[in-house]
């Protein structure tokens, strides 16, 4: 097979079996790969209502249809499972170079079934698989495993996904460490991977991927990387990676201060945006093919954290330990991340969940006697004890393990600071002063609090866009920025207005889920500015080159809503209700208070509709979000959707 | 003529963007472990550095080779391998200073950089153009100038 590894491995833990099944043609041109292959194989592997941390649970490894090649940012891969924060679907993407590196191996997809009897790891040099006793890796952190692996192994080149504590114990939003410092971070798959007992997976792989059109690929590999070095976002997003949008937010008052108390700090510019990276790095990183090079090499040179080197400086992490949890320099928030890191948290959830622990006690709901120790906002120190504790299960730590909402009621009894949506902890911004495809597109998120399987392509971050009219958010870019757009004619007329001033959030909404589907399918990244130098059109000549299929532009972007609609399916058959996508009421029932978003609340009625619209748009029923029997026609679902059985 | 590969470690983002377009070139697949340019994570400095055959002005791997299957391409100066002749004995890995020559994981013989016959297309396709190809005295020259910029900015740093 062109392009594809051609390989599924399929580990079952409890057996011990190892089993390699050819990845077959008719699968591949339905999901594509990566994301889309993820879903398929757990909902056809896993029954509704399994408990997540049970043997019945699959852990699905999956590598991008184009990981592996030279193709710009083809670097990622997703890992799906049922989610033990969420009960619903577990989907997490991550970049660096473990996807290509299993594919080098012959594998587009790793699933791992059952539970071990004793800690293992699973050990994969090309065709030789096997399972390890991992009695020496149980216990350390991510970072001291993979060490000890690449002593192991006598290798640097090895590329480890490695839980840590904190996936041991069963932290229901554990990750994967991909590496040392980059993670499979959301929906709790360290914990799924701990509940298996299986500490790292280790590959090296020596064979390499072919694809169908020699030629044609190499010359649309060359197109797509002039296009990604051209556009106008690349010099700022090359320079200072995501960091390049952390003024921006800042400007707009959306940042999530203190749980989302407030939106702005006065003094975020100097302390806490993208000029502050020149201080720690004047080293890039790529992931595997990438040209822009969105992370930075940071190294803190002086104070109590002197000497911490780590591949850092992301927008994320900034946001969440700079605002969320109010640490006020870029030496205490790298600190803090480390500690995430090695512990194997989830930095969105861990700062979430204890954002909630820090306003209970902020407004003494909580007795410092109960936590044993001051929780301020912005101390380091107690930042990090609270990180150990959550990854050891120890005092207060055992009830922060479940999550912001779950440890909310315990704590007091209603979840009033717990700051989630399908039970998982939000990120970032604030909708109350940023409305926009991205922030509505949290709500219909297929894995909860989240913004990254949705972006608008053609968000314009130079407006500010409030929720005064819910609807729209600004276009405003120039004529030959709409005529050069990778989207159907119809669609563009359809989505932009027609003086280009606004873009309609419901429409763009649904055509941004299903292209982030076939990026995360293909395994190419949604960062800008390779974000608009992608569309179907563009995809499906990179297809045509890469696997030899015929495949137009059409048929890319219904693989990518049959993706979202599967993922859809999936939370359905787990019980998702319409009511679950909703903000957390702070935003409806709080004003925000400061910044140019003073005096915004959202108004649930106006979310309500806009959802019962995206649902139409989408080929649901307006009131429950269940798939109209012509759209399972019409993106073959049939029998997926007999399997169904509505709670 | 006498080309080598010049390499700009400030640059280099470590993509591994030059491997894939060499294997690619020379083996019609994209695979770290067959391409002849491997950037190196170098966590102390801080930075990547590439590393690929420096083409030596006196090759140890041409000298020792038993079968005198390493020879001079006339056009660009690169050692390159005459595939029939190389039996994979190693020899040339054993007494090159920077761990260059590896074995064709299928074929047997050592592969190394060629120059891609005068276009390397790990030069052709970096996107930070951290890497050059450039004769031997030009490159001398281009250094010096390089350390000359350097050179007069301190001295009115210092004036």
């Amino acid at each position: 097979m062109f392009g594809y590894a051609g390989t599924i491995l399929i580990v079952d833990l409890s057996s011990g079996k190892i089993e390699k099944i050819p990845l077959a043609e008719n699968m591949a041109r339905k999901y594509l790969g990566s994301l889309g292959i993820n879903t398929k194989l757990l909902f056809d592997l896993t029954t509704a209502g399994i408990d997540p941390l049970s043997p019945e649970n699959v852990l699905i490894f999956g590598a991008g249809t184009l990981v592996g090649t030279i193709m710009p940012t083809a670097s990622k891969s997703d890992v799906s499972a049922k989610s033990p924060l969420t009960g619903l679907l577990g989907t997490t993407s991550s970049g660096y170079r473990f996807g290509s590196e299993m594919k080098y191996a012959g594998y587009d997809h790793i699933v791992i079934k059952g539970k071990a009897s004793k800690p293992v790891y699973l050990a994969i040099r090309d065709d030789l698989v096997e399972i390890v006793d991992a009695a020496s890796l149980w216990g350390k952190d991510s970072w001291e495993t993979i060490d000890l692996l690449e002593q192991l192994w006598q290798s640097e080149e090895i590329q480890v996904a490695v839980i840590g504590q904190s996936g041991e114990k069963l932290i229901r939003y554990a990750g994967i460490q991909n590496g040392k410092y980059d993670a499979w971070a959301r929906t709790g798959m360290g914990a799924v991977m701990g509940s298996k007992l299986l500490k790292a997976i280790a590959i090296r792989g020596k064979g390499g991927i072919r694809v169908a059109d020699r030629t044609a690929f190499k010359e649309e590999a060359r197109r797509t990387r002039q296009q990604i070095v051209n556009s106008p976002f690349f010099e700022a997003v090359s320079k200072y990676g995501s960091m390049a949008a952390s003024a921006v937010y800042g400007k707009f008052g959306a940042l999530p201060v203190k749980n989302y108390q407030t939106g702005f700090i006065e003094d975020w510019f100097e302390t806490r945006s993208a000029k502050n990276i020149e201080l720690y790095s004047n080293q890039k990183m790529a992931c595997s093919a990438c040209p822009i090079a969105c992370a930075h090499w940071a190294v803190v040179k002086e104070g109590p954290y002197k000497g911490l080197k780590i591949k850092g400086i992301e927008i994320t992490p900034v946001f969440e330990v700079g605002a969320k949890l109010f640490v006020h320099d870029l030496d205490g928030i790298l600190k803090c991340v480390e500690m995430f890191h090695r512990s194997g948290i989830d930095i969105v959830s861990g700062c979430g969940t204890i954002a909630m622990l820090m306003e209970l006690y902020q407004r003494e709901l909580i007795s410092e006697e109960r936590i044993g120790f001051p929780v301020k906002w912005g101390d380091v120190d107690a930042i990090c004890r609270l990180i150990g504790m959550i990854s050891r299960r120890e005092g207060i730590g055992d009830i922060l393990a479940e999550g912001a909402k779950k440890a909310n009621i315990a704590l007091t009894g209603n979840d009033d600071y717990a700051m989630t949506i399908k039970g998982m902890e939000l990120l970032s911004f604030d909708p109350r002063s940023r409305w926009s495809v991205w922030t509505f597109g949290v709500l219909t998120s297929t894995r909860g609090g989240d913004h990254l399987r949705t972006r608008n392509p053609v968000e314009n971050l130079r407006f500010p866009s409030l929720p005064d009219d819910y609807r729209k958010e600004p276009f405003g870019h120039p004529e030959a920025f709409y005529k050069n757009m990778d989207m159907p004619e119809e669609m563009k007329k359809k989505i932009i207005n027609p003086e280009r001033k606004t873009t309609d959030i419901v429409l763009m909404e649904k055509w941004s889920e299903d292209l982030i589907s076939v990026f995360n399918a293909l395994g190419i990244c949604i960062r800008p500015p390779s974000l608009q130098a992608q569309g179907p059109n563009s995809i499906a000549r990179m297809l045509q080159a890469c696997l030899g299929w015929k495949i137009d532009a059409e048929e890319v972007i219904r693989i990518g809503e049959r993706i979202w609609n599967l993922q859809h399916i999936y939370n359905l058959r787990e019980g998702e209700k319409r009511e679950d996508s909703m903000f957390p009421k702070r935003f409806s029932q709080e004003k925000m208070s400061e910044g140019p978003g003073k005096g915004m609340a959202i108004i649930p009625d106006e979310v309500n509709r806009m959802l019962a619209d995206y649902y139409e748009a989408r080929g649901w029923d307006r009131e429950t979000g269940v798939l109209t029997d012509a759209k399972i026609a019409e993106l073959e679902l049939g029998d997926e959707w007999s399997s169904v059985i509505l709670p | 003529m006498n080309k080598f590969i010049l390499v700009d470690p400030e640059k280099c983002i470590g993509c591994r963007t030059c491997s894939l377009a060499c294997s690619f070139e020379h083996d019609d697949e994209f695979s770290l472990s067959l391409s002849r340019i491997s950037p190196l994570w170098m966590k102390d400095m801080g930075r990547f550095i590439p590393m690929t055959c420096q083409q030596c002005e006196e090759p140890l791997c041409m000298e020792i080779c038993p079968r005198k299957a390493i020879s001079i391409d006339t056009k660009t100066g690169a050692k390159i391998v005459n595939e029939d002749l190389c039996i994979g004995c190693r020899a040339c890995f054993f007494v090159c200073p920077f761990g260059i020559p590896v074995i064709h994981r299928d074929k047997g013989f050592m592969i190394k950089c060629d120059l891609c016959g005068g276009t390397p297309q790990c030069v052709e396709e970096c996107p930070q153009k951290a890497l050059s190809i450039v004769e031997a005295d030009d490159a001398a020259m281009k250094k010096r100038h390089e350390a000359a910029q350097k050179l007069m900015a301190l001295v009115e740093k210092i004036s």
